[in-house]
């Protein structure tokens, strides 16, 4: 039985005041909060939150133009930074996320500017950098890009560069990876499709052997193959968990990024719900604390991060208690208007 | 050490309603010195080892370590080969970090534009000592993909005895055969008959060694379809690892309902469907559906 109260307490709790040693997290900060607030809506509780208007308030006070183009900064120590004082694809995509979530409308948002911040980090080879002309490129901000652009009703992002990218990602087993010839990664698999089904270049005829892939990180040691229990990542506790990599233990936000992308291809029955959601709620909830782990490993603490997503891959199975997710924005489903 | 007595530190950090951080005064008086250089874009010593005191308490800094980059630039006669050393201190005690491989890279090619060449060998400690922490970190990984893609490295000797010693001690980290892969084939050079059997060679040993380990058989179906090469011809092999009285797998009875619907013998790849169904259960729907597809 899944017990939505322990894990508003949780949520309420990550949501309070935090001890110096979260010093370290203070650049995600607004992605704790999106994880924190969007779990409360996907347990139906945000009218526990408190200070939802002050709360927006300060989102909004993470806002920074620069010339003709604007977004979010990550943290309030970016302020006042002059040239390195730059909104982040990241931190834009989370405020809205917040924002959306709490109710507001966005109208405070200059959304061209938006646009053209989002525009202006695609790179010619179709993906997109973090900032305006500077960090690694990814999957995942790919996918941002596209979230932002859907938030604000489109953006001019080049949506034929974008699907270039994603294939030029694919690797030799069917998973997309960091980059050409990288592993592929159930997470940045994600992130390609999720992208892709934004940008409305996703067609499920294209991406069989992605299929292939993504079924196979649902763990399952049988009689067929035991003599992998021999392999050192091998737990038989992870039976029904996904991994991310071939041949890497089970983990809880690998639940959601699985289920997530083969829902994007409206084929996340192919999997076995019951068994994974087996594995969430034995194996990696925090009956006591609330919220979720990373892995079943003894010694470990919940955190936002694995929370929300495990909470999120139980709502696209339809567990009782949790709203369902739109799998394209990561919002509660009735969110997006 | 340095001295910062003339910058003046001006409005702490905001307390925000949700996630509020109790910064310690450390913390505080760090960031506002921070801030104040970078306002001001100042490149000097001091301002070099505030970036490095802003990496070591908040990694995720993304903009700090472009700072630190116009910094580096800024001061001409700081070492670069001093930089990289200082990387692989921050990435031992940052394993999980994202940036530092990006930054990393950029600084080689500072070198590369300076002095015209960059000499590999510096490189090998780092890598190795971070795979021996994690064999497979993803971003180490990464990393090495783009010094074999920048630097020439396609079936450079050295990499491939680098799989090799991975995989000796661990045939299932995908990683290494992720990179032996790209090291193989990741530019458009044909290879020689020669040289894709001996790959071939060496991957159904190692599939002897650990027949039901899925990275071996995705890596040598991997080679198949990336060189256009006939899937049928690995039947002997699907075969020897498909008789459930003997050792088998489950991805040679995959392997044998692929080629078995290449043959369009559709009937016998059904049968291999349902077992695999029945074995691998928890994948049931999947090898119901795919199944389900064959078209006669």
């Amino acid at each position: 039985m899944f017990d939505p109260k322990v894990h508003v307490r949780y949520f309420l709790r990550c949501l309070g005041i935090l001890p110096s040693i979260y010093e370290g997290e203070d650049s995600n900060k607004l992605a704790l909060i999106y994880f924190c607030v969007c779990g409360l809506d996907l347990l139906d509780a945000l009218d526990q939150l408190p200070g939802k208007a002050a709360t927006i308030e300060w989102v909004y006070k993470h806002w920074v133009a620069i010339d003709d183009y604007g977004g979010f900064r990550g943290s309030d120590i970016y302020r006042d930074t002059g040239p390195y004082d730059v909104p982040n694809l990241a931190a834009t995509g989370f405020a809205l996320q917040i924002l959306v979530t709490l109710g507001d409308d966005l109208s405070q948002v200059d959304r061209n500017k938006v646009r053209r911040f989002v525009e202006r980090c695609q790179r010619p080879n179709g993906s997109f950098s973090p900032v305006v002309g500077f960090g690694e490129e990814d999957l995942r901000y790919c996918m941002l890009a596209m979230t932002i652009s859907r938030l604000l009703d489109g953006s001019a992002v080049d949506s034929g560069r974008l699907l270039q990218y994603v294939r030029s990602t694919l690797a030799f087993d069917g998973g997309l990876s960091m980059s050409t010839g990288g592993e592929s990664h159930a997470g940045l698999t994600y992130c390609g499709l999720a992208a892709l089904k934004l940008a409305g270049e996703l067609d499920l005829c294209e991406w069989q052997p992605t299929l292939d892939f993504l079924v196979h990180r649902q763990i399952h040691y049988s009689e067929f193959n035991k003599r992998e229990l021999e392999n050192e990542y091998a737990d038989e506790d992870d039976n029904g968990a996904f991994n991310g990599r071939v041949n890497k233990y089970g983990d809880t936000c690998y639940a959601f990024w699985c289920l997530a992308a083969l829902e994007l291809l409206d084929i996340a029955d192919l999997v076995d719900g019951e068994a994974v959601k087996r594995f969430l709620l034995e194996q990696t909830l925090s009956p006591t604390m609330g919220g979720f782990c990373k892995t079943n490993a003894p010694d470990e603490l919940p955190d936002p991060l694995h929370s929300f997503l495990g909470i999120a891959a139980l709502g696209i199975i339809r567990t009782p208690g949790i709203a369902p997710v739109d799998v394209t924005v990561v919002l509660r489903k009735d969110r997006m208007v | 050490m340095y001295d910062y007595s003339d910058i003046v530190i001006e409005e702490p950090v905001e307390p925000s309603p949700l996630c509020q951080i109790l910064y310690s005064d450390e913390f505080k008086q760090l960031i506002g010195i921070a801030k104040a250089l970078m306002r001001s874009n100042e490149h000097s010593e001091r301002a070099l080892k505030i970036t490095e005191r802003v990496i070591e308490k908040v990694a995720a800094h993304y903009t700090i370590w472009s700072y630190r980059l116009s910094i580096v630039k800024g001061l001409q006669n700081y070492s670069l080969d001093k930089e990289l050393d200082w990387c692989g201190q921050i990435a031992v005690h940052n394993p999980k970090n994202y940036q530092i491989w990006h930054y990393r890279s950029l600084i080689i090619e500072l070198i590369l534009e300076r002095i015209g060449s960059f000499d590999l060998k510096q490189e090998y400690p780092i890598l190795e000592k971070m795979l021996d922490q994690d064999s497979k970190n993803y971003h180490v990984w990464s990393y090495r993909r783009w010094l074999v893609e920048r630097f020439n490295l396609f079936r450079d000797t050295n990499e491939f005895k680098y799989t090799e010693k991975m995989l000796e001690e661990d045939v299932r980290n995908n990683s290494a055969w992720n990179h032996r892969f790209f090291v193989l084939l990741g530019d458009k050079k044909t290879l020689t008959n020669d040289q894709i059997q001996a790959e071939i060679d060496y991957v159904t040993a190692k599939v002897d060694i650990a027949p039901t380990n899925p990275s071996s058989w995705n890596y040598l179906k991997g080679i198949y379809n990336k060189l256009n090469m006939d899937v049928t011809n690995l039947q002997p092999l699907a075969t020897k690892y498909s008789d459930l009285n003997s050792v088998h797998s489950q991805y040679a009875f995959e392997l044998l309902a692929e080629i078995l619907e290449k043959q369009k013998l559709f009937e016998q790849a059904i049968d291999i469907y349902a077992l695999l169904e029945e074995k691998d259960s928890i994948r049931k729907r999947y090898w119901r559906w795919r199944s389900s597809r064959l078209s006669f």
